[in-house]
């Protein structure tokens, strides 16, 4: 066994061109994820808003303007990047055949990708942002983290 | 090859006061007796049936009303709770009904009308609000009204499986 050995068990090997162009896709998002640019981008947008988040159940307004504010600068930033990268990019498209394949990516980037449209985790996001800023954690594991994705055929 | 899970999006909403967040705590089987007004909105995600259902409960005070139409998108059921022991603002609550009714992103979804309270001495029953809401004018909606007690949690299920049952019947035919 090796280090990799949970994605072997959850990866089938890449047969059809659904499944090149998937893979294709997320290795381009994990070159996206690590530019500076992003990185700064994301930075900025989370420090500006995380003050407005609080442990409560239920949620305030502002948090649904906050999100929509992510998928228009966040989301669409990896869009846009992708789109010059990928032929007819079309980001719902990747997203539905992210749904169907949850096993198949590194978490860090499923759980990226699942704080634009799930609204619960994207709340979940700022929640351990809030954490960490306030030194409640000394667990930086949900900081921004993109190990490489890795595919038996590729080996 | 696992099946996609069948996602189905519920908006909850009506007057303050008419039980919504004990509706959904309830069902959640969550402790009812320490709910406050909503200033915000409350998110439950609960598997029932093999679906999974969003379900958003938004404040209904009249301050709040106006952040209504930024949770309609994406609705598959609308359910809109009623006090039916709250005589008084019956009018109120028909008039806030009506005008949902006309919202073009609302179009497509399927309507029930709890009729809560009914544990409560004086609660309208279900043909008196189905007159004071004027619910036979609805023409544009699949709807059913249905009594229910958020306290004592009588008729939440069978609402919500008429709910399902219409949605599923009209979204997930195909599969
Ligand atoms: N007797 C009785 N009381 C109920 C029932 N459902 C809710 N209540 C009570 O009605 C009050 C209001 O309930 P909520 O669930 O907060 O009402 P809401 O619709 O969420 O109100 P807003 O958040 O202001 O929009 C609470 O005191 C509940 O305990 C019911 O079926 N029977
Ligand atoms: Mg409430």
């Amino acid at each position: 066994m090796n280090e990799f050995s949970d994605d072997i068990i959850f990866i089938h090997r890449s047969s059809d061109d659904t499944d090149k162009e998937f893979h294709a896709t997320v290795g381009h998002i994990e070159d996206i994820l690590i530019e500076d640019k992003f990185l700064e981008l994301h930075n900025d947008f989370m420090e500006k808003h995380w003050q407005e988040f609080e442990e409560s159940e239920e949620n305030k307004f502002i948090y649904t303007d906050i999100f929509k504010e992510y998928q228009a600068t966040i989301e669409k930033y990896i869009e846009e990047e992708l789109g010059k990268k990928v032929k007819d990019f079309n980001m719902l498209a990747f997203e539905e055949e992210l749904k169907k394949r949850p096993n198949e990516l590194d978490s860090g980037i499923f759980d990226l990708l699942s704080t634009f449209t799930d609204f619960i985790q994207f709340k979940m996001k700022f929640l351990d942002y809030k954490a960490m800023k306030e030194g409640n954690t000394i667990d930086f594991s949900n900081d921004f983290c993109v190990s490489k994705y890795v595919l038996i055929g590729d080996k | 090859m696992k099946q996609k899970e069948k996602e189905i999006r519920i908006l909850m909403l009506g007057l303050d006061n008419a039980g919504k967040t004990t509706i959904l705590k309830k069902f959640n089987g969550e402790d009812i007796n320490t709910i406050s007004p909503t200033l915000g909105f409350n998110i439950k995600t609960l598997e029932h049936r093999g679906f999974k259902l969003n379900m958003w409960d938004v404040g209904g005070q009249k301050s709040l009303r106006s952040y209504w139409r930024n949770y309609f998108e994406c609705t598959d059921g609308l359910i809109w709770v009623v006090d039916s022991a709250d005589k008084r603002r019956l009018k109120d609550c028909k008039a806030e009904l009506h005008i949902l009714l006309q919202e073009e992103r609302l179009s497509g979804a399927t309507l029930l009308v709890f009729a809560n309270k009914r544990d409560l001495p004086g609660a309208c029953n279900i043909e008196e609000l189905r007159d004071i809401l004027d619910l036979d004018e609805i023409k544009s909606h699949h709807w059913h009204i249905i009594w229910c007690s958020a306290v004592t949690g009588e008729n939440l299920l069978q609402g919500i499986d008429w709910l399902i049952s219409d949605i599923a019947t009209r979204i997930f035919t195909l599969d």
